[in-house]
């Protein structure tokens, strides 16, 4: 999202009541339900809001979210599963800000993260986001796995540095479950002769506590990355997962100033390619599509970096699905819903993958770890090949060596 | 609270997942625009159901019938009139899972829909099918089965007629749960043919302005055009009132443009600009009154047209300003067919910053326009907190719509206190300011609803007489009263 405009009372927002004015400012015009009216591609694909699309009921949506913190706030609404399942399974994509930033400026997103941190501090935690919590104290991941196992990615491919100028954060999802976008990004690094660290001792991001209203135990977790970064001296730092992206990026939210600039791989390689620094060749001639991942593309407006790169590759025709760029659609996993719900990853991943295959697609290219498993997770019968684009584009890089 | 009988004959006909009485859920219902501007009171139904066949709309009728239960259609809920806010409780029917587009007949270039497919969505498919529809004067957001029949005003689009005017035939559930088809579906020998009209007597337009009272639209089927050669969006700018007038009531009846509309020159300066900042700068630059019209039809039409236009705006002290206007390309790609649909059009910042406060909405003949907006200039200067006359001040400024309906025998004039909808201030001085403008229109001859301020008066000069006969035609359709009770069309709050 762009820049970001309040004018409503009070500026600075501290508790859930200083919300009560946006909740109140939505108009119901529904423009947060729907792809921009003027960018509808296709007229069977045109819902924008994953929870809403699967429950329907107005509550799933932004602006019925907006009537049910106002409930909360009035004293009407007591904490029960209901309410708990109307704010927990929203993904925040931000489709909702996107449209409501062109109408009304409610920006749900932020009147739902303060509702869920609300939930925390009144003791709200679902089991399977108490459950994160526990993992990141104990394991600094959010996957239980064991942390010393954590850079095993590494072997021959990077290096723990003390100092280095550039640090590679592959994050814990990573990490624990796609290495393989972690080493395509090392080799994608090397092959340009970057030098670059990654750090001794990573933590997770934070990222998923942050979007489950623990703040606190997100910042925890941040802070510690970020004096790691730190202690590097690191200028850059670059990222391969969308989420630890969006969680340095939000630093300043926490109060926190980080000193180093924080970059998506894409935004990264973006440079070197239109310097012609880089050049890709899978041996093939196919078309893909491209999934935004939405704490990369609407919340920071990367959205060419990552097409100019899958279009670099020789032979690679990329054609967008009908909902792309701000009208992504969500894969569903994000806002911690995975972790908890995650029927509603489900139904948005396949709903996806459904217009990809309606669209005449059969490959999608992603740059997140998340979303490539959330992807694959709606692909297992259905013969849909998805790629992250470290790995897509580093396969190309091999066979331009050849 | 809904009877727990009620509650399990719901979950039986739409499958558990899709009805409830949970307050978070009902809680979503329970507002609009016109409850947060404070002329409506906050409601919530007692139960909520997703219908998503005609048969499940027919059983939740009988249900509703047997127990005596208030029932309220919902399309999208943009009234703006709390049209459909519960008044005495019961279930909102949320019509959001009859959504299909179930065909576009490119022969007899009609569009067959489920009731909450919306203007956007049904627009779409039709323009890549070489064709469009009239839009309305809202959010494109908003549902065909509501829209179509509930659409009041469709701003002035002499060419195109009223959007009702567009219905081929509906599908219609009955208060008793019978099935009603009207158009050509009632013509047993049409066969899958919709073409306009049906058989007598006609009863396609039952629905009409009826906010859900003689039934619930499952169905309907709306008459399309093909795509003009050209869509041509042109702005006359004025600098006096006394001069836009004229030239605006001329086009009127001289029944060019599809579309065209009066705008006090701060709506203009609110719909072009970004930031709060920027709307200020353009106030103070363009204290003028915009002509926003549309010409749209074949070149020589449109040629015709344009130069009646441009004569008559330059007659009148005019220029022509299309090049600043902001959304021009974006009018003339989605084929808008009246310019009051920068309401409705698709990619604009209606509530751009400063946004629109609170307003309201009052019926006048056409010579009513110029006093109007004196009187509005004068009580803003003598009202400190609407600024000075020379509109600089943008928190407060007063803006003003005026548009032909009827086929140009009256204006409608809609006017507001345009400042952000959420600043307490706004509202505190439009409390203090109506009451003032009410009367100051009054002296000057037009009436807009007192009690109800900005809501839709309905179709305006109604006759008492026939009030009541439709009062008692509800009636014979409902006699058990479970349809949106509470509200009674046009828009008569009990
Ligand atoms: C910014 C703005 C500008 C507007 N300008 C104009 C304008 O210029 N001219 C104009 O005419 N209108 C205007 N409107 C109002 C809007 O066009 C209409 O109220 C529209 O029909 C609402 O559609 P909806 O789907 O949201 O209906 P809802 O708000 O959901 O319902 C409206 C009424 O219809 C009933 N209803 C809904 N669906 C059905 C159904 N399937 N069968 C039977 N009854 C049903 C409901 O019970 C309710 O009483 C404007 C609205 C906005 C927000
Ligand atoms: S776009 Fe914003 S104002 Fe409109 S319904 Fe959604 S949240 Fe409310
Ligand atoms: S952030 Fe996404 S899932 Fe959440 S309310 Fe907005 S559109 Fe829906």
């Amino acid at each position: 999202m762009a820049q970001r405009k309040k004018y409503a009372f009070p500026a600075n927002r501290e508790s859930l009541e200083d919300y009560y004015d946006m909740t109140l400012s939505c108009y119901k015009c529904g423009y947060c339900k729907y792809v921009w009216p003027s960018r509808i591609q296709h007229d069977k694909f045109t819902g924008q809001c994953p929870s809403g699309e699967k429950y329907q009921f107005e509550s799933y949506y932004a602006s019925g979210r907006m009537e049910v913190v106002r409930g909360i706030i009035e004293g009407h609404l007591k904490w029960t599963d209901r309410l708990n399942h109307i704010l927990y399974t929203c993904t925040m994509c931000g489709a909702c800000d996107e449209s409501c930033g062109q109408v009304e400026r409610v920006y749900p997103t932020d009147v739902i993260l303060e509702a869920r941190r609300t939930a925390v501090k009144e003791g709200q935690i679902l089991p399977g986001h108490q459950q994160l919590a526990k993992s990141v104290s104990k394991h600094h991941n959010l996957y239980e796995s064991d942390h010393a196992d954590r850079n095993n990615w590494a072997k021959g491919l990077a290096d723990v540095k003390s100092r280095s100028k550039i640090i590679y954060f592959a994050g814990c999802t990573t990490e624990s479950l796609k290495p393989s976008i972690a080493k395509s990004t090392s080799k994608l690094l090397k092959s340009l002769g970057v030098e670059f660290g990654i750090l001794p001792d990573g933590w997770c991001c934070g990222m998923p506590l942050f979007d489950t209203g623990q703040t606190d135990d997100g910042v925890k977790t941040l802070k510690h990355n970020i004096e790691q970064i730190r202690d590097t001296g690191a200028e850059t730092v670059i990222f391969s997962d969308a989420w630890c992206y969006k969680a340095f990026r939000d630093s300043k939210d926490y109060g926190i100033e980080l000193g180093f600039k924080v970059l998506h791989l894409t935004e990264f390689l973006a440079p070197y390619l239109a310097k012609g620094k880089l050049k890709f060749d899978r041996g093939t001639n196919e078309t893909v599509t491209y999934q935004d991942p939405c704490y990369l593309s609407r919340y920071f407006e990367v959205y060419e970096q990552p097409r100019d790169l899958i279009k670099s590759v020789k032979g690679v025709t990329l054609k967008e699905m009908y909902r792309s760029r701000r009208e992504s659609f969500c894969c569903g996993a994000a806002g911690g819903v995975k972790f908890q719900f995650p029927e509603v990853t489900e139904h948005a991943s396949s709903t996806r993958i459904d217009e990809a295959k309606h669209a005449g697609l059969s490959k999608i290219v992603t740059a997140c770890p998340s979303c490539q498993i959330s992807l694959e997770d709606a692909s297992k019968d259905n013969g849909m090949e998805i790629y992250d684009i470290a790995e897509y584009l580093s396969e190309g890089l091999k066979k331009t060596k050849k | 609270m809904i009877e727990p009988a009620v509650l399990e004959r719901l979950k039986d006909i739409v499958g558990s997942e899709f009805a409830t009485d949970d307050p978070e859920v009902c809680i979503a219902y329970s507002r609009d625009l016109a409850t947060y501007l404070k002329f409506g009171k906050y409601r919530s139904p007692d139960c909520v159901v997703l219908p998503s066949t005609t048969s499940e709309v027919q059983n939740i009728v009988a249900v509703a019938r047997q127990f005596k239960t208030p029932l309220i259609p919902l399309g999208s809920g943009i009234n703006v009139a709390s049209a459909h806010i519960p008044r005495k409780g019961g279930i909102i029917m949320d019509l959001r899972r009859m959504n299909n587009i179930l065909e576009i007949d490119e022969e007899a270039v009609t569009a067959t829909l489920q009731p909450h497919v919306t203007i956007a969505r049904m627009s779409t498919e039709l323009q890549r099918k070489g064709f469009f529809i009239p839009v309305p004067g809202a959010p494109s957001t908003v549902t065909v089965g509501s829209n179509y029949t509930h659409g009041n005003t469709n701003k002035a689009s002499l060419r195109f007629g009223f959007q009702y005017s567009h219905i081929v035939s509906v599908e219609m559930v009955l208060p008793d749960g019978s099935l009603l088809r009207t158009g050509s579906w009632a013509d047993a020998f049409s066969g899958d043919r919709s073409w306009p009209r049906g058989p007598g007597p006609d009863l396609t337009l039952l629905p009409r302005y009826a906010l859900g009272l003689h039934g619930i639209v499952t169905g309907i089927t709306i008459k399309a055009h093909p795509l003009d050669d050209i869509c041509l969006p042109i702005w006359a700018a004025f600098e006096h009132v006394e001069d836009a007038t004229p030239a605006f009531v001329e086009m009127v009846h001289r029944e060019i443009c599809t579309g065209s509309s009066l705008y006090g020159g701060f709506k203009y300066n609110s719909y072009s600009a970004d930031t709060a900042e920027c709307a200020w700068r353009q106030s103070r630059i363009h204290p003028e009154f915009i002509l926003a019209l549309t010409i749209q039809g074949s070149k020589r039409r449109v040629a015709f047209e344009e130069k009646v236009v441009r004569e008559l705006t330059d007659k009148n002290n005019g220029r022509i300003i299309t090049d600043r206007l902001p959304f021009y390309q974006m009018f003339v790609d989605t084929h808008m067919a009246m310019s009051a649909s920068l309401y409705s059009e698709f990619a604009f910042k209606y509530w751009a910053s400063p946004g629109a406060g609170p307003s309201f909405l009052g019926p006048s003949s056409m010579d009513k326009i110029i006093p109007c907006f004196k009187a509005m200039t004068n009580l803003a200067s003598e009202d400190e907190a609407f600024g000075d006359v020379d509109w600089g001040n943008w928190e407060f400024n007063r803006s003003m719509i005026a548009y032909p309906d009827q086929g140009g025998h009256f204006a409608i004039i809609e006017g507001g206190i345009a400042a952000h909808p959420t600043d307490p201030k706004a509202i505190k001085a439009y409390k203090r300011y109506v009451p003032k403008l009410i009367k100051a229109l009054a002296d000057i001859g037009v009436s807009p609803d007192q009690s109800r301020a900005n809501t839709r008066p309905g179709e305006f000069g109604i006759s008492p007489e026939y009030l009541e006969l439709a009062e008692k035609f509800r009636h014979a359709l409902d006699e058990v009263g479970i349809m949106n009770p509470g509200v009674i069309s046009p828009l008569i709050y009990r």
